[in-house]
């Protein structure tokens, strides 16, 4: 059911078992799990049924930092959350990804690859795709078409990539949430306040306002925030009244660690005769159903001592009329929500993207990189406060030399095979060129939308906010939701893995902390 | 100096003369100039930029700057005889395809100009930037 936050009576008290902040695409997926339960979830979301500039303006900031998309349209402030302006792109995280990496200050997750598995067949689900089957030999079998590059697979594998419709949480999940009995959605309901006890040891209730000045208050015995990275931090960062640092912040740790990818253009790969590259072709709008991407063996990670990351091809024609993302994306994020809508009207129509032919010999590789964790990439605070008086976020996004070297020995690495296999030669571009250079970076480095760390998960709370089942540390009943628990980035876009991540939360919530809800209310008392 | 350190001495000098002699004739027949061809790059780029990828690459491995130090790492030991037994520059030119094969199997590569080349056929670009200054 629904109910818009405006219309309520001023200070209305809203009660609940669960309260999940925020209906993006974490919210919607953790409260669609929670249908049918005999427990009341509360879902606030600070935004309506559709994108507005000025809910979106209560997500303006500062970039003070790495130059970086406007705060204010890279992540979307109403039902259904960023889904609005997803491309699609879905791929699991590697097994690597999560390890301990001795050359990699701040890695390792405490959970493993395995831990999340069970929950990414969920997260393939709810974004529509194909398979929870990510190996090229399975694709190879259904499209004897995909033809792999001849190159050493101790070296280089194709990692594959399958695309979501892609699923707008907001339209396609609206009516279920709606119809859940037990679900109660709040519109227009933006928290701005969580408060806790006296010893700050488990959060009471948290206040929500809206633009219509009113003020109203949820309680819940288990609070689930699922706003995103950057505002998932400046709230508990907000929230200071009791804790002047802020919530979970004991450490100096939350707001810290930010991270997204290093998407960006780094070399040429040319080729003396054409090649049928179907299994590599960009990715065309809501008509590619998989592709591949070269990425670095774990083997070849380590003895190079870099990140994990990927480089995608993209023939010389088409990337020769493509603009740097980081230049391009509109500040406007109605502007942004448009876009993708006229895309869609254009499915279906002649020459919408796909080639006549797959046979390509010169191309632009464009290369995704795990970014190092970096504590002193933040969120913090800034002096300015939005509408509903919260103070505004400050994003300074930090690089470190072991980003672009990675991004450098990828190349590198890309160049030798190709020239081991015979099929061709890689150029540097040249802001990569300078082995010294390390620190420089070319004005069209973007990251990949991908906010990710900035609560992130670890096994003590000196070296992180949450624990391994997305707890924050010493609070007994706050749990953080999405890639902002992740202590480190992957190579492959976010959105699967914070899927599956929520999923994993829901269960353990479900099993360990709701058949507790009674003792939990007495003690709260 | 003794007899036997005098005739040692004599033979490996008459050795270097003599490879330099033949250096110097191979240098000037016009056979040499397939030798400086990097074959498969010269599929990827024309002679302007294998000219100025050479140049480059003298520039990094200036103590390479020599036709005489440059057709020596080309050849190999196995064609020097070859060479001296008259055979064409085919056999030569398959070799140092063999050899630029190698140098990527066994990571011998150098990055001039942002080109991820084999350093055989790095020295390949010299080679023809010198023959072609």
């Amino acid at each position: 059911m629904h109910r818009d936050a405006t219309k309520l009576e001023n200070h209305s008290i809203i009660e609940g078992d669960i309260c999940i902040v925020g209906a993006g695409m974490a919210g919607i997926a953790m409260a669609l799990d929670w249908i049918n339960t005999p427990y009341k979830v509360i879902l606030l979301e600070g935004g309506g049924f559709n994108v507005e500039t000025r809910m979106q303006d209560l997500y303006q900031g500062k970039n003070t930092g790495q130059r970086y998309y406007p705060l204010q349209s890279l992540r979307l402030h109403y039902f259904g959350g960023t889904s609005g302006h997803w491309a699609g792109f879905c791929s699991p995280y590697d097994p690597i990804d999560f390890k301990k990496r001795d050359w990699i200050e701040h890695s390792g997750w405490p959970i493993q690859f395995n831990d999340l598995l069970p929950y990414y067949e969920q997260a393939r689900e709810i974004v529509e795709i194909e398979s929870s089957n990510f190996d090229f030999d399975y694709w190879k079998k259904k499209d004897p078409e995909l033809e792999s590059l001849p190159l050493d697979k101790k070296v280089l594998w194709n990692k594959m990539w399958q695309f979501s419709p892609p699923t707008r949480f907001g339209s396609r999940y609206k009516e279920e949430i709606l119809k859940a009995s037990n679900v109660h959605l709040y519109t227009y309901a933006n928290v701005v306040n969580l408060e806790t006890d006296d010893l700050v040891s488990n959060v009471k209730q948290v206040l929500i306002r809206n633009h219509a000045g009113k003020e109203h208050v949820v309680k819940a015995k288990c609070f689930i925030m699922a706003c995103c990275a950057i505002q998932n931090a400046r709230m508990l960062l907000a929230s200071n009244q009791q804790a002047p640092n802020g919530l979970g912040n004991d450490h100096g740790l939350v707001g810290r660690f930010f991270m997204d990818h290093l998407e960006v253009m780094t070399s040429d790969l040319f080729m003396p005769f054409a090649k049928q590259i179907k299994l590599y072709y960009p990715w065309v709008y809501s008509e590619t159903k998989v592709r591949a991407e070269l990425a670095l063996t774990d083997q070849k990670q380590s003895q190079l001592k870099i990140l994990n990351g990927t480089a995608s091809l993209m023939p010389k024609e088409i990337a020769a009329n493509k603009s740097p993302n980081i230049d391009t994306f509109p500040e406007d994020a109605v502007a942004t929500v448009e876009m993708w809508e006229e895309m869609n009207k254009l499915r279906g129509h002649e020459n919408f993207g796909s080639p006549e032919t797959y046979n390509c010999k010169e191309f632009e590789l464009f290369t995704r990189m795990e970014q190092a964790p970096n504590p002193n990439s933040r969120i913090r605070l800034d002096s300015e406060r939005d509408e509903l008086g919260v103070l505004r976020a400050n994003l300074d996004w930090r690089l470190t030399s072991i980003d672009k070297r990675s991004i450098r020995k990828l190349q590198e690495v890309i160049g030798e095979e190709v020239g081991r296999a015979e099929i061709g030669r890689i150029r540097l571009k040249e802001w990569l060129r300078d082995e010294e250079n390390n620190s420089d970076w070319t004005s069209e480095l973007g990251g990949g939308w991908h906010n990710m760390g900035t609560t992130r998960m670890a096994d003590s709370p000196k070296k992180g906010v949450v624990d391994a089942n997305c707890k924050v540390y010493g609070l007994s009943n706050l749990y953080m939701a999405g890639s902002s628990c992740f202590p480190t980035s992957g190579a492959a876009n976010p959105t699967l893995t914070l899927l599956a991540l929520t999923f994993k939360l829901s269960k353990h919530l479900k099993e360990n902390v709701a058949k507790n809800f009674k003792s939990l209310q007495k003690a709260m008392a | 100096m003794k007899r036997r350190s005098f005739i040692v001495v004599s033979v490996f000098s008459l050795f270097g003369i003599g490879v330099f002699s033949f250096i110097r004739w191979i240098r000037n027949s016009g056979n040499v100039k397939e030798l400086a061809n990097p074959r498969f790059l010269s599929l990827l780029c024309d002679s302007s930029t294998i000219r100025t990828l050479g140049r480059a690459y003298l520039k990094l491995k200036p103590g390479e700057n020599g036709d005489d130090i440059l057709l020596n790492d080309l050849l190999t030991e196995k064609f020097h005889k070859k060479l001296l037994e008259r055979t064409d520059m085919l056999a030569a030119e398959s070799q140092i395809e063999e050899r630029i094969k190698q140098d990527f199997d066994s990571n011998n590569i150098v990055i001039v100009q942002g080109w991820v080349l084999s350093v055989t056929e790095a020295r390949q670009c010299a080679f023809f930037s010198i023959l072609n200054s």
